[in-house]
C-alpha cells in the first residue's frame, strides 16, 4: 500500500477532521460514485453519517472520561466507527444484531486482566465476524476457538515491548521489521533478540499468513533473520502509529491460524474491557485503584493506542493506502552535505 | 529440431551411458578436493581434469594447493568421456571442415588445453542423437556463413588468438566494445573490415556453440540437474540486449549449500513471467556475505540462444 504524509500539529484532530467528511451525505455520495458503488439508499447515507459522527463524539467523550467507565465508551465508538465505515466499504449496512463476542473473567485468585476471555460467536449476526470480514479476510474467526486479552496486547505493535515488559512468560504475536534501502532492492531483517521466545523461528515465520508469497527462504545468521521479497511484490505486515513495519504471528484456535487485522484486535480488546468495567466493577475498580496486577500502564497505553490509531487504520482502509500524519516543519532541503543519485553515478564511474 | 532442443535430448540421453554413475561418483568425489578445485577452475569441463593431472606439480607449486595425483583407472574413465565429447564436437561441425579442415584449429573448445587428440574408446553416447545433433549443427547460422564466403589463406594458430582476442574483448565488460560498434553501424557490410568482423564473429559464435553444448553434456554427466534460478531463489532480475547478446543481472539468495554455481556453468531461468524458461551461461559471479544484509550472489548471465550462441544475433549484425 501507498503511504500518504499528512503535516499536521495534532494527529486526533486531523484524522477526525478527515473522517468527519463522511458524516455529510454529499461526501458520501461522492465516495460511492468514485468507488464504482451503486448509488446508495437515503437510509444507508444516514446511516453512516450518523455512525460516524457518534463514533466521534463517542471518542471525544471517552477521551475526557475516567479510567473507570472509559473503555465502554471507546467500544461504543469503535462500533459506530467499524459499522459507518464498514457500509461505506461494502455498500451496504452490515446485519448486526449482537457484539459477536462474550467475555468472561476465569473464577480463579490471582487474575490479570490479561486472562479475561473473549468468545466469538453468533457467526450471521454477530459484529465481531461481520466486521472481520471486511477488516480482516478472516471468514471464520468464529470457530468455537476463545482469546485471552493478553494475545491481543501481545499482537499490538505499539504494545510489543511493554507487553513483553510486563508477561514475561507470554510469547509475543507482533515481529518488529527494519526495512534496509540497499543498492541492490531493499533488504528486511528481524532482530533475533526479537524472537528469544519463539521455539521454531523458522517454522513460526513460515505460519505468518501469506509469509512465502511475500518472501523467499529466510535466512538467519548471528543477529538477524533476513527477509528478502519475492519478484512479485506482495506486502504483508501491520504498522505501527509511527509506520514501523511488524509482521504478525498467527494465534491457533482450534487447529486452525488466525492473524486478524489490528482494526479487529482493538475491537476485541475494548469489547472485553468495556465488559469488564460494565459487569464485573469489583474486579474493574480493583484494578483501577490499586492496580494490583501491575497492568495499569499497558491497558492505559492500549486505550490510548486504540483511541489515536483506531481511527487511522478506519481512514487507511477508507483511503486504499496508509495514512501517515507527522509533525514535520517545512525548510528547504540541504543537498550540501548529502549525496544525490546523480553523485553517486559520478563516484561509481571514477572507482 | 533446433540445436538446443536436440542438446537437451543429449543431455538426457547421457545420464543412462554405462559407467556414466561411476564417473558421476568420481568427480563429486575429486570436487570436494584441491584436485578438483583445480580442475572445475581450467574451465575445460573433463578436460580440465586431464589438465591438472597432467600438470599436477606445476599448478601445485603456482596455487599453493597440495594437488594429489589421480589414479590411472580414475584417468582412463575421465579420458574416456572427454574423448566422446570432443570426438562429437568435431563431428558436429563437420560440414564446415569438409570445405576446410583447418578451421577446426581455431572453432575446436580444447585446442589452448594442450592435450593429446583424444582416441574414442569404450564410451559412446546414443548414435541416433549425435546423428540430429550434427544435422542441426550443419543449419547453424554461421556454418552456412561461414561457407557462404571464400576463405584466404590464414595461419590456424593465428586466427585462433584474433578469435580468443575477439571473445575476451566481448566478455570483458558489459557493453560491446566501442570500436565493434563503429565497426558495424559506420562501415558498408560489403567493405573488408566488415567482411573480416563477420568471419571472426562467425567463428567466435560457432567455437561458443561447441563450448556450451559440452558444457551442457559435462554438466548431465557430474550433475542431476541443472542449477534452475526461480521465484523461490531470485531477489532481483535485470536484463538487456545489445549487439552481442542478451545479458542478465541476476541477484539470488544465497542459504547455506542450496546451490553451487560457478563461472562457466549453465543455469536455467525458469519461467518467469510466463516466459519459457531459458538456458544462462554464467560469465560471472559474486557472493556477499554480510551480517548485516544477509548472505546473496551476484551473477551476470548470458542467454543461449536456439543455437546455443552467448552472442545473439552479432554474426547477422557483423
Amino acid at each position: 500500500m501507498m503511504t500518504t504524509f499528512i503535516q499536521t500539529e495534532d494527529s486526533d484532530t486531523e484524522q477526525w477532521r478527515i473522517l468527519g467528511q463522511f458524516s455529510y451525505p454529499a461526501n458520501i455520495h461522492r465516495h460511492f460514485v468514485q468507488n464504482g458503488i451503486s448509488e446508495p439508499p437515503d437510509g444507508l447515507v444516514e446511516f453512516i453519517s450518523a455512525a460516524l459522527s457518534q463514533a466521534q463524539e463517542y471518542f471525544s467523550v471517552a477521551r475526557n472520561a475516567q479510567l473507570t467507565i472509559s473503555p465502554l465508551l471507546y467500544y461504543y465508538g469503535a462500533s459506530n466507527l467499524l459499522c459507518g465505515v464498514g457500509a461505506l466499504l461494502s455498500g451496504f449496512q452490515l446485519p448486526i444484531e449482537h457484539h459477536g463476542m462474550l467475555a468472561e473473567m476465569p473464577s480463579r485468585n490471582n487474575n490479570q486482566i490479561a486472562d479475561l476471555v473473549i468468545k466469538p460467536v453468533n457467526p450471521q449476526n454477530g459484529a465481531l465476524q461481520l466486521l472481520a470480514n471486511v477488516f480482516s479476510h478472516e471468514p471464520e474467526i468464529v470457530n468455537g476457538g476463545a482469546w485471552d486479552f493478553g494475545e491481543i496486547l501481545g499482537s499490538i505493535p505499539d504494545l510489543r515491548s511493554e507487553y513483553e515488559q510486563m508477561y514475561v512468560d507470554r510469547r509475543p504475536y507482533t515481529l518488529p521489521v527494519e526495512v534496509l534501502k540497499t543498492r541492490r532492492g531493499e533488504v528486511e531483517r528481524i532482530a533475533l533478540i526479537h524472537t528469544t521466545r519463539l521455539r521454531d523461528v523458522p517454522g513460526t515465520l513460515k505460519q505468518i499468513k501469506d509469509f512465502q508469497k511475500a518472501y523467499l527462504e529466510p535466512q538467519i545468521k548471528d543477529h538477524f533473520v533476513f527477509l528478502r521479497k519475492k519478484l512479485r511484490d506482495h506486502e504483508i505486515g501491520e504498522r505501527s502509529i509511527f509506520g514501523g513495519k511488524h509482521l504478525q504471528l498467527t494465534h491457533e484456535k482450534n487447529g486452525r491460524q488466525f492473524a486478524p487485522s489490528q482494526i479487529i484486535l482493538m475491537f476485541m480488546g475494548l469489547f472485553g474491557l468495556g465488559f469488564v468495567s460494565r459487569y464485573r466493577p469489583e474486579i474493574w475498580n480493583r484494578f483501577v485503584t490499586r492496580d494490583e496486577t501491575g497492568e495499569r500502564q499497558l491497558i492505559l497505553k492500549f486505550i490510548d493506542t486504540c483511541h489515536r490509531f483506531l481511527p487511522n487504520l478506519a481512514l487507511n482502509r477508507i483511503r486504499g493506502e496508509i495514512v501517515q500524519f507527522v509533525n514535520r516543519i517545512d525548510q528547504p532541503t540541504d543537498l550540501r552535505t548529502s549525496l544525490t543519485d546523480d553523485d553517486i553515478k559520478k563516484l561509481e564511474r571514477l572507482g | 529440431m533446433s540445436i538446443l532442443e536436440t542438446a537437451y535430448l543429449l543431455a538426457k540421453s547421457v545420464t543412462k551411458t554405462p559407467r556414466r554413475d561411476e564417473l558421476f561418483r568420481l568427480i563429486s568425489g575429486l570436487d570436494q578436493t584441491n584436485f578438483g578445485y583445480a580442475a572445475r577452475h581450467q574451465y575445460y569441463q573433463l578436460a580440465g581434469y586431464l589438465i591438472v593431472d597432467k600438470n599436477q606439480s606445476e599448478i601445485g607449486e603456482k596455487t599453493g594447493f597440495n594437488v594429489h595425483k589421480i589414479r590411472q583407472e580414475e584417468l582412463q574413465l575421465i579420458s574416456s568421456f572427454h574423448a566422446q565429447l570432443a570426438v562429437m564436437s568435431k563431428q558436429c561441425v563437420s560440414t564446415l571442415l569438409v570445405y576446410n579442415p583447418n578451421l577446426w584449429g581455431v572453432v575446436n573448445p580444447y585446442e589452448l588445453a594442450e592435450l593429446e587428440e583424444p582416441l574414442l574408446n569404450d564410451v559412446r553416447f546414443d548414435e541416433g542423437i549425435v546423428h540430429s545433433l550434427r544435422e542441426a549443427f550443419s543449419q547453424h547460422p554461421s556454418i552456412q556463413a561461414l561457407i557462404s564466403e571464400p576463405i584466404r589463406d590464414f595461419d590456424p594458430l593465428q586466427l585462433r588468438k584474433q578469435v580468443a582476442s575477439f571473445e575476451k574483448s566481448i566478455f570483458s565488460q558489459d557493453e560491446p566494445p566501442e570500436a565493434l560498434k563503429r565497426l558495424i553501424f559506420a562501415s558498408g557490410k560489403k567493405s573488408e573490415e566488415r567482411r573480416a568482423l563477420r568471419f571472426l564473429a562467425n567463428l567466435a559464435v560457432l567455437r561458443a556453440s561447441l563450448t556450451m553444448l559440452n558444457q551442457l553434456i559435462f554438466q548431465a554427466l557430474i550433475s542431476n540437474k541443472l542449477v534452475a534460478f526461480d521465484e523461490d531463489l531470485i531477489i532481483e532480475l535485470r536484463q538487456h540486449s545489445n549487439i552481442s547478446g542478451h545479458l542478465f543481472e541476476l541477484l539470488a539468495l544465497m542459504n547455506g549449500h542450496s546451490f553451487r554455481v560457478e563461472v562457466n556453468d549453465l543455469v536455467l531461468l525458469v519461467a518467469l513471467d510466463n516466459q519459457p524458461s531459458q538456458l544462462a551461461w554464467v560469465q560471472s559471479s559474486s557472493f556477499q556475505m554480510s551480517q548485516e544484509t544477509g548472505d546473496t550472489v551476484l551473477l551476470d548471465l548470458r542467454k543461449l540462444d536456439d543455437h546455443l550462441s552467448l552472442f545473439g544475433s552479432l554474426q547477422t549484425l557483423a
